[in-house]
């Protein structure tokens, strides 16, 4: 598998380009903005946009979706159809997907917002805003940053730690990295760990 | 990027070597495949998704080498030299650099997180995007690199420079730091 890198000055987020050597099926994560390096980069390894996953609907994410569909004629993977005015196909949580020779595996993690998707591609996990190098995704409020720590908690810190992460903004990073130096992270799951020590049942 | 492929020997969490079924360690020769790597290595040919993890790399010169989306984790680089040569997308998290020479490096989007450096030279390097979480710096200089957002946070810096650095949106928080220098640099535009 070759992932390619496509940074974009819309909101400093991060566009992924995924396929496989001698195929032309390939997969766009996050067209956040469609640039001449990004169509480039395309072209020159003779891939054809077959396929697009959205992590979720911020305008980072998805800007470029209009410019690519005039060029390319993908399928597009969504976490919630109803954000969207055009064609799209919605994912759910444990789903599996095989565009081309590639197996996508797609996990809902909200909390960032509604319809945010962590995608798994071999050794990589596309993260979007869910978990990115030394934070997590920002949230509207202290219900859904719980709901967002706790998904990451149960669904990604879960995993085989050697994990390779690639996230919608920064840098990109390791499950093990993010384990260990993630402060965030480290706060919520020492919280939740006096949690268990503290508050006393009232009755007792 | 490099592959996730297990070594196949039971217990091993190792990743297998790019074209083999074990990693190196347990490879029947890899005395001679070790050898044969760092001297394809060190020619100046664009080399991708090479795994060489957990080895210990003395006195071997990497100058305008170029490595892409290389998994080089867990090695001891001792004396080696890299400067000028372009490293990108390449994981060297929790390795160790002893008197390395990165001068002129283009390590952009690079994972140097977990590391340790000691007397390492980054002058004039390209380290954008670059993630540096919890690295452990001892007398290293970063002066006139580039660092555009790449990520410092919870690192340990020690008798270190970053003079005349690009420090837009680089990231320092919860880092410590013991006579770091970043005069001339636009520290004001990171986060600290």
């Amino acid at each position: 598998m070759k992932v390619f890198f496509n940074f974009s000055l819309n909101e400093y987020s991060n566009s992924y380009l995924v396929g496989t050597k001698g195929k032309k099926e390939a997969i766009l994560i996050d067209p956040g903005q469609i640039t001449l390096e990004l169509i480039e980069l395309i072209e020159a390894n003779n891939f054809d946009i077959s396929s697009v996953l959205i992590t979720h609907r911020h305008r980072a994410h998805t800007e470029g979706l209009g410019t690519l569909l005039k060029i390319y004629n993908p399928t597009i993977y969504v976490g919630s159809k109803e954000l969207y005015d055009f064609e799209v196909v919605e994912v759910e949580d444990n789903m599996h997907l095989i565009l081309g020779d590639i197996e996508v595996e797609c996990i809902a993690i909200p909390g960032h917002s509604i319809d945010s998707f962590v995608y798994k591609i071999d050794n990589t996990l596309f993260t979007g805003d869910v978990l990115l190098a030394g934070k997590v995704g920002s949230a509207n409020g202290v219900t859904e940053k719980a709901l967002l720590l706790k998904g990451i908690k149960k669904k990604l810190l879960t995993l085989d730690e050697r994990l390779l992460i690639f996230p919608g903004h920064g840098t990109i990073s390791a499950l093990k990295i993010e384990k260990m130096f993630n402060h965030e992270l480290i706060e919520a799951m020492a919280i939740e760990d006096l949690e268990s020590l503290s508050h006393p049942s009232i009755v007792t | 990027m490099f592959s996730g492929r297990n070594c196949k020997v039971e217990g091993c969490l190792r990743y297998a070597l790019e074209e083999d079924d074990v990693c190196l360690h347990h490879h029947p020769d890899n005395d001679n495949v070790l050898k044969d790597l760092l001297k394809t290595l060190s020619d100046t040919n664009r080399h991708v998704d090479i795994v060489l993890t957990d080895v210990h790399i003395k006195d071997v010169d990497f100058s305008n080498a170029y490595f892409v989306t290389c998994d080089f984790a867990r090695c001891t680089f001792e004396n080696v030299n890299f400067s000028n040569a372009r490293v990108q997308a390449c994981f060297f998290d929790y390795s160790l650099f002893i008197n390395c020479n990165l001068t002129n490096s283009d390590a952009r989007h690079s994972v140097l997180a977990g590391s340790k450096l000691i007397n390492c030279d980054f002058t004039n390097s390209l380290m954008l995007h670059s993630n540096m979480m919890g690295l452990d710096a001892t007398n290293c200089n970063f002066s006139s690199s580039d660092l555009y957002r790449s990520n410092f946070s919870c690192s340990y810096l020690v008798d270190s420079l970053f003079v005349d650095c690009n420090m837009t949106g680089a990231d320092f928080r919860f880092s410590v730091r013991k006579n770091v220098s970043f005069k001339y640099s636009n520290y004001e535009e990171a986060l600290f």
